[in-house]
């Protein structure tokens, strides 16, 4: 016979044993017949088709009684069995089920996060040869790095391109505000200035338009289609004119194309590109050209086949530009991969970032709750297992052999985890928006094979060691103590089980506390008193003019204007703002040292529009009669040169002519952030007084001029004040939007991330100690429960239910306590570690750990001492005749 | 246990395997049935609807002597048992009862005349 043969082997493979030899010989006897009737070819057909139609569960699934059932049925009862069991005990099934799948929901989503985080800027092609060209300070004896910036000088790039072979392009990148037109209304809006390399280097995707030719002319502009949208409407852009101003210079852009910037995933956003030329409309020429001045960011591009590493060895040890002989600082260039800048925090730059801490924290939090949750479905299944002594025993007298009996147990937690795995993915599907929010960065729900896979080997290692200690505990019981109900082993799998609970009342205690002192801290800088008032205090962007003088007047005309309201009660102007990082002046000293102090450009009602105190000397004076020399010095700055008298002391420096004295002392004010001490900083009417020490500058914020106007508003409603100044804005500048922030906002967004993360801290280890409760409550109850029996007895032979009561809560009592002292040195080791990196923190207190601990006591005891007392109040007649 | 109904295909089925006694293994009740029918059917449809019979207990099957025919394999025969039996009587009654209370059964017979 010449039966086709992948058909047959198919056959044989899944057709029962038992019908087999019927169904092939029925085959066969129709394929002779079609052999003799039809033909070869088509009786082979006919045999292929009537295979596939024995393929159908009523002969798969055909009720077999055999001996030795093979291994795929077996699965099929041991999965039937347990539905059975998980619906006999609803409460532990809804406990165990739950406690998984919203943890495998959790876990998911944390993955979700992080991949996404590792995902940032991965699109480029050339990612690998893309570098961002930083400079690391160095002190010269010590050898100690005093920092490391990725904010670089304009001309470097270039001068490396020059200087070293090897490098296939590279691109500048800066940013800065400009007023945008549509039509005549203006918008505030942020640019970025780039070489026309930078369309070749970086693979962002065209949506219209040609990068041939983009960003040659200075006068080219390419867009993000947002922003396309917002200026030209659904219509094409391209070719279109945009009117825009930088500084006090217009320009009429032309669009050449419209560029996706995939901002979701690149620490590179941008909405306009104009090319670098334009950007000395931002800069002054000698500035542009100068290497003293950090101003942007520089990207380079490697030939391929330099290998990195060897081309950064190169770097560090060749001289770039000329440095002072006498200086004790050395200037080193580095390069950080692109692929690599959205997760290193240790070179700040313009780029976004994401602190790999917070990775790691997650990730670890994520191993908590998945160890928390993977303990209690072990404790919870081997104390189950306990109750199942019966159906083992008969189990084992039937023969059941150790092997087949863990084959059980195994396939049993392995439907249990995967069903709840399952639940957990639907879950984490659904919460996928709400995470998002959550993080403060939209995330789509799409997980790759890869995190499926961990969570498969995550959930069949759980299943592993459940069904194995299930396993060590059945097997070492006895057939007749099975039987009877007895158990024998108690005790060496109690220290088993406590242990799990003294490290889960650990966790518990560690994650709470870990929650208060981060929500304490972020109460605390949120509250912490700055030195001056932020209360309705407003800031508005001054046009950006280049000369202090037109601003002055400019503030001074509105501030009289504004003023005929009684609820204005100041106005003031200043240099920076409440939400960047203030400018820094670098002072060139004789001894080789460098002076850095913060600098800010302000008007004479600065001080009491602020509300800072003078601790020292005078104010300027609104008149206008101020000597051209005075600047203001705050109390740090007097601390750090060690002056008992600053009064008319000058600040040193090797390039300074004697153009300056300090008329008077303010007290400290948080200009920066409360992760730094408050530094020296110099207030001054305009750069004059110390312009001639400056040796180089550190900022975004440049050249010095006043940008903001400062409003302190009085009590009463804010909406008709808002309505006024804008009116007498729009009346003085109507070619200027109307951008204004308060105070109080722009430092609650400053602290948003912080605030993120303790939201986020909240909710996971609230979550976290859900869980541990979650198993503690159930092994609670049955712990009691195992106990009925006991507690009749006891009370049968005349012991008071408080007695009773006490027996049962003692030993949670100890577990608690010693959970407390494994929790209480790591928390405090960790917990100071974070606060470290705050200049400003709260002091960790003993008391609120002991508090924490006794909270966590009382709630154990309260839960297991009701559980008792209910136990002990039935009727002993009742608990007896159980058994 | 399982489903004790008899199905339109499952009784045609079952009456082919009485009929066919000694000679009733699958692929020959699929030939008698396509010739009695005029309707074709596969090896597979039989198949599984006589191991279906078997589980609701209407049928019984021992395999007979090999045959050379069948590449030496034995034939899977069929019985009705007693249950089958009292499915096949049950459907037969209750037809039998519906014709007799039909008021055009007389007519119609007369017609054909």
């Amino acid at each position: 016979m010449n039966l086709p043969k992948l058909p047959l082997r198919f056959l044989e493979w899944f057709c029962p044993d038992d019908l087999l030899e019927g169904i092939l010989g029925d085959l066969e006897e129709k394929f002779a017949e079609d052999v003799s009737n039809r033909s070869m070819r088509k009786a082979r057909w006919h045999f292929r088709w009537n295979v596939i139609r024995l393929f159908h569960p009523s002969i798969l699934f055909r009720n077999p009684m055999r001996l030795s059932p093979g291994p795929a049925e077996m699965v099929v009862r041991h999965i039937q069995t347990t539905s059975r069991q998980m619906w006999r005990n609803p409460f532990y099934s809804i406990v165990t089920l739950a406690g998984l799948s919203v943890t495998t929901a959790f876990v998911f989503l944390t993955l979700l996060f992080i991949r996404k985080e590792q995902s940032f800027d991965q699109f480029h092609q050339n990612k690998n040869q893309i570098f961002r060209v930083y400079q690391e300070i160095k002190n010269a004896e010590t050898g100690t790095v005093i920092r490391k910036s990725a904010v670089t000088p304009v001309p470097l790039a270039e001068g490396l391109a020059n200087s070293f072979s090897g490098i296939q392009n590279y691109t500048r990148l800066a940013s800065s505000t400009a007023t945008v037109y549509q039509e005549a209304e203006p918008f505030t809006e942020t640019v970025h200035f780039a070489d026309a390399a930078f369309l070749d280097m970086f693979d962002f995707p065209l949506l219209q338009g040609n990068l041939a030719n983009a960003l040659t002319d200075p006068l080219d502009l390419v867009l993000s289609p947002d922003i396309a949208v917002k200026y030209f409407g659904q219509g094409n852009p391209l070719g279109q004119e945009l009117r825009l101003t930088l500084n006090d210079t217009t320009i009429t852009t032309i669009v050449r194309a419209v560029l996706d910037p995939r901002k979701a995933e690149s620490s590179i956003p941008f909405d306009f590109i104009l090319p670098i030329d334009q950007y000395q409309q931002i800069v002054s020429k000698d500035l542009f050209d100068s290497y003293a001045y950090g101003l942007l960011e520089n990207y380079i591009q490697l030939a391929t086949g330099i290998e990195p590493k060897d081309f950064g060895k190169r770097l560090r040890t060749t001289r770039i530009l000329e440095q002072d002989e006498n200086s004790n600082q050395q200037v080193f260039y580095g390069l950080q991969p692109l692929s690599q800048i959205h997760l290193a925090d240790e070179v700040t730059g313009n780029a976004l970032y994401t602190s790999p801490q917070k990775l790691y924290f997650l990730m670890i939090l994520a191993i908590l709750v998945i160890t928390i949750a993977g303990m209690n479905f072990i404790i919870l299944s081997t104390s189950q297992a306990l109750g199942r002594f019966r159906e083992i025993g008969v189990r084992k007298t039937l023969g059941a052999q150790g092997f087949q009996l863990w084959w059980q147990l195994m396939v049993e937690s392995s439907f249990i985890c995967i069903l709840a795995a399952s639940l957990g993915v639907f879950l984490a599907w659904w919460l996928t928006p709400l995470f998002g929010q959550l993080t403060g960065s939209p995330l789509t729900f799409q997980p790759g094979w890869g995190a499926f896979g961990i969570l498969l080997l995550v959930m069949l290692l759980v299943a592993l060691t459940t069904s194995l200690l299930e396993a060590r505990i059945i097997l070492r019981t006895r057939v007749q103590d099975a039987l009877s109900g007895k158990n024998k082993n108690g005790k060496t799998r109690n220290t088993l089980n406590d242990g799990f609970v003294v490290l889960q009342f650990a966790l518990s205690i560690a994650l709470v506390l870990g929650a208060l002192t981060i929500r304490r801290q972020m109460q605390y800088i949120l509250h912490k008193d700055l030195g001056f008032d932020k209360e309705r205090l407003l800031e508005i962007a001054l046009p950006a003019t280049s000369s202090t003088d037109n601003n002055l007047h400019l503030v001074k005309r509105f501030a009289a204007l504004v003023q005929k309201n009684k609820q204005v009660l100041a106005v003031s102007a200043s240099m920076n703002n409440s939400s960047e990082p203030w400018t820094e002046l670098i002072f060139a000293q004789s001894d080789g040292e460098k002076e850095k102090i913060f600098y800010n450009q302000i008007d004479a009602n600065y001080l009491s529009t602020m509300g800072i105190e003078l601790v020292d000397g005078r104010n300027f004076t609104p008149d206008g009669n101020n000597a051209s020399s005075a600047i203001l010095v705050n109390e740090t700055l007097v601390r750090h040169f060690h002056w008992d008298n600053p009064i008319n002391k000058e600040i040193p420096g090797k390039n300074f002519t004697g153009s300056h004295r300090i008329i008077g002392v303010v007290k400290d004010f948080h200009f920066s952030s409360l992760h730094q001490q408050i530094a020296p900083l110099i207030l001054s009417l305009d750069l004059e007084p110390v312009a001639s020490g400056i040796s180089g500058v550190s900022t975004h914020v440049w050249p010095a001029n006043l940008y903001q106007i400062l409003v302190r508003i009085g009590p009463g409603d804010l909406e008709p004040i808002l309505n006024n100044l804008e009116s007498t804005w729009r009346s003085m500048v109507p070619d200027q939007a109307f951008s204004y922030q308060f105070v109080d906002d722009a430092l609650k967004n400053k602290y948003a991330e912080e605030a993120r993360w303790e939201k986020a801290m909240d909710w996971a280890s609230l979550f976290a100690v859900g869980i541990a409760w979650l198993g503690l409550l159930s092994l609670m109850r049955l712990s009691v429960r195992k106990k009925t029996r006991e507690i009749g007895i006891r009370k049968v032979l005349g012991s008071s239910i408080p007695a009773v009561v006490t027996l049962l809560t003692r030993k949670f009592f100890w577990l608690v306590l010693i959970g407390s002292l494994v929790a209480w040195p790591v928390a405090w080791l960790l917990l100071g570690k974070w606060l470290n990196t705050f200049s400003y923190r709260i002091e960790l207190s003993p008391w609120s750990f002991v508090l924490v601990g006794l909270a966590v006591l009382i709630f154990t005891t309260g839960t297991i001492g009701f559980q008792s007392w209910q136990a002990s109040r039935a009727n002993p007649v009742d608990s007896l005749k159980q058994e | 246990m399982s489903d004790q109904r008899l199905g339109e295909f499952e009784e045609i089925i079952l009456l082919l395997v009485g009929i066919l006694a000694d000679e009733a293994y699958a692929f020959h009740i699929g030939e008698t049935y396509t010739r009695q029918t005029g309707k074709s059917s596969s090896i597979g449809a039989i198949h599984s609807t006589l191991s279906r019979l078997e589980q609701k207990g209407f049928l019984k099957s021992l395999h007979s002597d090999p045959t050379p025919v069948r590449g030496g394999r034995r034939k899977r025969i069929y019985r009705i048992t007693a249950l089958g039996q009292r499915a096949l009587t049950a459907s037969r009654q209750l037809r039998q009862s519906l014709w007799n209370q039909f008021p055009g059964f007389s007519d119609l017979s007369f017609h054909h005349e």
